[in-house]
């Protein structure tokens, strides 16, 4: 096991809706949502996360198309707001992956406190981020979301620190 | 002659590995584990600092970092704790605050003055004549601080770790390894920190001349080990208490920020050094140091000893000086009913077989130092009546000794337990402040909870954790150890009520941080300074780096005394985090400074721009090309628009859509304006306040269909007006739904006389003036991509705002450039912006207004609907609309040949010597061939072609004239 990865996969697609009816208008799209808010479930080869009661964010992962087949809908429907996302999205994993995250976070994202399908939205390096934990592959991966426009920083800052819990590796 | 002594199995030095350093130009060798103090003091050098006052010598006093008399420098790093922080090779050290070396530092003729020199004399003194004070400043400010601040200190990110448990013990002694292994066998996920380099506390110092405590230490500390749920966490210590048990622990590696579901605080105590003359002479120093020195480092305090105590305590240390070899000349004992040794104790017993000669109810009046002052060679001994205090000096005589153990009593750290706000009370039968209340969810143990009895303060641990278990609702069968099974202290008290000796010369210290000694109490409450928190600030007792670890109890008794009032009257200081001087690179830290950057912040920096912080925002200032000023820029992007085309990466703005039936209502609520009936297509300007009626920010709303309007906002703002939307929808529970879309798309502004031909080639929407006038919104393609075309004017009348997908926009960007360059068209930056909209004499919100201004008083009555229902804000302006206005913004210029000092914003515009308001922006316009500003002045000066005074930076004053906006009159179509 690596002692940490830090993984831009900014790349993938997304789709943001909310409002009264996003759940219903979800559900017509054959999305599955999480029953509960701040929760998240993988469906179809995308995450699907409740940010609220009337939330969501959801991630195609590799080869998935739910964000795309949502974004072809168009139509405004009273209740649904689509919520365009322009997100920063990291996979951070690896031995030394909870220590990074104690120097970016004040949350407690260890495994006993964040439970597998928790989806927390808290401060990370000082800016707003969504963060849940998810098993890859029977790899424990962090998975974290921060805007767009944070995403040079926050990247900056997640190599800087990893970069010296490597060297601190290395030393010991 | 070397103090080291044989190898003993307790002792944290490894003698196989030798490790040579300097000290003050001079070599010496030192063993691995070594600290620089035990090292020096194993090589017999006494004098291994200077007082920070009267530069008096000092050499070890707790060996803990409780005190500072040894504080170095390494020419790089200053104030090195020299009592704790290992030596390493090469080292080359020296005393701080000396001239001159620590032997014969040139300022220690300060001591010879000191009469002159009493606690409070700067304050009276140096004030007058007033011309002279400067010199004294200069003499002062040299004077003060101990080591010297290096300003080429390298730049070394500490690092700032957050952690969680569910319990945080404080302090790795006898009761803090009990409750920490008693609460993780229980399940408790525990971290254990204690200050020292190995836990252990007392344990690893006190013996007593037996070896039980060795025996716990080891038992104890392979239990914890034993137990994966223990965080053991040593060298570092608890700064502070913070809410919800936040407690930061400082190391050396950085600061990690422990949040824990409870806390013991099992700190101890601190070791109270009795008060005599001359008790800061080196070779003085507390019994626990001493007994540091002989079982962590293998070192021998002095050949030849005096046990100056008070307490029990002080026949532990006897007893363990001579087992490190020290001959003990006697032991003087301040209690005359100690007749014949201590009370009760077995130490006192074995200290009667040594034969030891014990001087009960006699005090040391005074240490007597070598011809050169640099150590202790005797002590002077007489009669003390303990009742009333004062030495009986009479038949005083004298014994010889090279030093001087003292043990008077204790002083429960408990800063901690202070700054979570427990409610202490005084214990008599402890002499000491305990805990009467503490908060829910912490807990002390030991010393510090007045339990002093090895077997007892292990219980007391015990119990502590017990109490944790009940607090955390994880009650276990096994461990039930209640209070009542906890003996309070029994016999006599571990610190006297009064350990002080009066002396007619003084130069008896309590406070050796500050070298403040009994008398200086005494003046500071004859001059009316007898009230605990006065006398403190007075006398600047705990105001050292020891932070009043040895002298705050010490000036309470003090104080008592002389107010004839109990201790628990005078009662004690304030604790604040943190309680322990923690380095400046520690609380630094890693800063997090997050920006935001725009999907065009690449092509910005590859083409000269020079960046500005806007809110979290890198916004492209100014193109700087080759030989170009700022001021060059900033006019040549200026002319561009005027002249040709521009372009501004404006991708920062706020930007949020409002949907729902109740959109309009909402935003007639939220805003100033009316937006009922404004038509689908077109734009209306915003304002908001906050309920006293203040300018907070402005924008515009487009209408995009009847339920969904599209803002875009203030870039600084942006966030926290999204904020306050979301706020207001939460009480006003309207049919709406917010989404912040600032991120998800950028923003171009392309202004200037070609602006519509250059958009004309991209688009098929019909710019001509008469469909798509000023103030309407079109949703169409631009390059292809979907975007929003706003016509706004805010940099001129000649503009189109294109709202498109941030990760779009470059392409819309690279477009506009390549269709405009026939044109001349150029990027612009933020400053040339802030010119172009003064020049169109726009107010911006944030510039031209501050925390108090309100829309009358900028000028922004029309957009603002007092016959509406309700608006934030509306009741104040209500209120503010019946009083005359104050202040009034007025556009202003400047003599169109004006030369002289250029006013800048903030100048004041004065009249005689009245100010009637400032400067809120200010800038020289080419278009307009003058210098043009907006600045507030009385409504007597408003009126057009009013001239006022404006008072520039050096202190000219300068005429400009009220004028009219625009500045700039409407631009034609190229």
């Amino acid at each position: 096991m690596q002692a940490l990865s830090i993984t831009d996969v900014s790349e993938l697609m997304r789709y943001g809706v909310k409002g009264p009816q996003a759940a219903n208008w979800l559900a017509k799209h054959e999305v599955v949502i999480p029953a509960k808010p701040n929760a998240w479930v993988l469906n179809k080869n995308a995450i699907v996360m409740r940010l609220g009661i009337s939330e969501f964010l959801i991630e195609d992962q590799k080869g998935g198309e739910t964000c795309s087949k949502l974004a072809a809908d168009t139509l405004r429907v009273a209740g649904v707001y689509k919520a365009p996302r322009v997100d920063a999205s990291y996979m951070l994993a690896g031995s030394e992956v909870h220590n990074l995250l104690s120097e970016i976070c004040t949350l407690d994202l260890s495994e006993s406190a964040l439970q597998e399908n928790d989806v927390i939205m808290t401060q990370v390096a000082g800016i707003s981020a969504t963060v849940l934990r998810q098993n890859i592959n029977n790899e424990m991966v962090y998975r974290l979301w921060c805007d767009g426009t944070y995403g040079v920083y926050m990247k900056h800052i997640l190599l800087e620190i990893g970069a010296e819990i490597d060297a601190m590796e290395t030393k010991s | 002659m070397s103090l080291r002594n044989p190898y003993k199995p307790s002792e944290w030095i490894n003698r196989n590995k030798q490790i040579n350093f300097m000290f003050e130009g001079e070599a010496f060798t030192a063993f691995e584990g070594d600290t620089i103090s035990s090292a020096l003091w194993a090589a017999n050098q006494k004098v291994l600092g200077r007082s920070f006052k009267y530069h008096r010598p000092r050499g070890v006093l707790s060996l803990a970092n409780h005190d500072v008399n040894i504080l170095m420098t390494d020419g790089v790093d200053t104030n090195i704790r020299a009592d704790v922080v290992e030596v390493k090779e090469g080292m080359k050290l020296y005393a701080v605050n000396t001239k001159g070396g620590v032997k014969k530092d040139k300022n220690r003729i300060i001591d010879f003055i000191s009469p002159f020199l009493p606690v409070g004399f700067y304050y009276k003194a140096f004030h007058k004549p007033r011309w002279l004070f400067p010199f004294w400043e200069n003499v002062i400010r040299k004077a003060a601080g101990l080591g010297v601040v290096n300003f080429n200190y390298p730049r070394i990110l500490k690092r700032k770790l957050h952690t969680h448990c569910d319990l945080l013990v404080v302090g790795a002694g006898p009761a803090g390894l009990t409750a920490a292994y008693t609460a993780a066998t229980a399940g408790l996920q525990v971290i254990l920190v204690d200050e020292n380099r190995c836990a252990g506390g007392s344990l690893s110092y006190d013996r007593g001349g037996d070896s039980i405590t060795a025996e716990h230490l080891t038992t104890l500390l392979q239990k914890v080990n034993s137990l994966p749920n223990i965080n053991l966490i040593t060298g570092a210590y608890a700064a502070g208490y913070y809410p919800d048990h936040l407690i930061p622990i400082v190391g050396a590696a950085g600061i990690t920020k422990v949040r824990a579901k409870a806390v013991i605080v099992a700190t101890g105590a601190f070791e109270q050094p009795p008060v005599f003359r001359y008790n800061d002479l080196p070779g003085v120093m507390l019994g626990s140091a001493a007994q540091r020195l002989i079982y962590r480092y293998g070192v021998k305090p002095c050949n030849n000893g005096i046990v100056f105590t008070a307490n029990n305590y002080g026949y532990r240390v006897a007893l363990d000086l001579l087992d490190a070899g020290t001959s003990v000349s006697a032991i003087v004992d301040l209690r005359s009913g100690a007749q014949g040794g201590a009370y009760g104790d077995l130490c006192a017993v074995e200290i009667a077989k040594r034969n030891v000669k014990i001087y009960a109810g006699y005090c040391i009046y005074e240490a007597l130092a070598t011809s050169d002052r640099s150590r202790v060679s005797g002590a002077i001994i007489c009669a003390y009546d303990d009742k009333n205090n004062v030495a009986l000096a009479d038949n005083k005589f004298t014994l010889d000794c090279d030093g001087i153990a003292m043990s008077a009593g204790w002083a429960p750290a408990a800063a901690l337990l202070y700054q979570a706000g427990t409610q202490m009370q005084f214990d008599y039968s402890v002499q000491q402040f305990v805990p009467n209340r503490l908060p829910a969810g912490v807990f002390a143990a030991g010393k510090v909870n007045g339990v002093y009895e090895l077997d007892q303060r292990m219980k007391d641990g015990e119990r502590a954790a017990n109490d944790v278990l009940n607090y955390l609702g994880k009650a276990s069968v096994k461990i039930n150890v209640q209070k009542s099974n906890v003996e309070k202290h029994g016999g006599t008290s571990p610190s006297h009520a009064y350990p002080m000796v009066p002396h007619p010369k003084g130069k008896n210290f309590v406070d050796f941080d500050e070298d403040i000694q009994i008398k200086d109490f005494e003046n500071a409450a004859k001059e009316g300074f007898d009230n605990i928190e006065l006398m403190k600030r007075f006398t600047t007792v705990g105001m050292g780096p020891s932070q009043g670890k040895h002298s705050n109890m010490s000036a309470i008794r003090i104080l008592a005394k002389i107010r004839g009032l109990p201790v628990e009257k005078i009662g004690t200081t304030t604790s604040r985090p943190f309680f322990h001087p923690t380095p400046m690179g520690h609380l630094g830290g890693r800063g997090f400074h997050p920006h935001r950057l725009t999907s065009l912040h690449d092509w910005h920096a590859a083409n000269g721009a020079v960046f500005t912080d806007i809110g979290a925002w890198k916004r492209a200032a100014y193109y700087l090309q080759s030989g170009q000023t700022k001021e060059e820029a900033i006019q040549t992007e200026a002319w561009a628009v005027r002249n040709a085309a521009g372009i501004i990466d404006g991708s920062s703005l706020g930007k949020i859509e409002v949907h729902g039936s109740e959109a309009a209502e909402f935003l007639e609520r939220f805003f100033t304006g009316k937006y009922a009936q404004q038509k689908v297509g077109t734009w209306r300007y915003t304002l908001l306040l906050d309920e006293a009626g203040v300018v907070i920010d402005d924008g515009v709303a487009s209408r995009m269909s009847d339920d969904l309007f599209y803002l875009s906002i203030g870039t600084t703002n942006a966030a926290a007006v999204y904020r306050e939307m979301q706020r207001c929808q939460q009480m006003w529970q309207l049919d709406i739904g917010l989404v912040n879309v600032t991120g998800a798309l950028g923003a171009i502004n392309l202004a200037g006389p070609a602006a519509q031909k250059i958009l004309a080639g991209l688009t098929d929407c019909d710019l001509s003036p008469a469909p798509f006038p000023l103030g309407h919104v079109r949703e169409t393609l631009v390059a292809n991509i979907p975007s929003k075309i706003i016509r706004a004017s805010f940099v001129s009348d000649m503009a189109y705002e294109l709202h498109s997908p941030m990760d779009q926009v470059p392409h819309v960007w690279a477009a506009l450039l390549k269709a405009g360059k026939q044109h001349g068209i150029r990027a612009f930056g933020s400053d040339t912006q802030r010119l172009l909209r003064l020049e169109m004499g726009h107010a911006m919100p944030g510039v031209d207004t501050d925390g108090l201004t309100n829309p009358f008083e900028m000028g922004a009555d029309w957009a603002v609907k007092m016959d509406k229902p309700y608006f934030i804000g509306q009741r104040s302006l209500a209120i503010i609309n019946k009083r005359p206005v104050n202040k009034q913004l007025v556009a202003f210029t400047l003599d169109a040949n004006f030369k002289g000092e250029m006013p800048l914003e903030c100048n004041l515009v004065i009249d005689g010597d009245n100010i009637n308001g400032r400067v809120t922006s200010i800038g020289f316009s080419q278009t307009i061939g003058q210098t043009i500003g907006l600045a507030y002045v009385k409504p007597y000066q408003k009126a057009v072609g009013t001239t006022f005074q404006i008072r520039t930076d050096n202190g000219s004053l300068v005429s400009a004239t009220v004028v009219d906006t625009p500045f700039f009159k409407k631009q034609k179509e190229a």
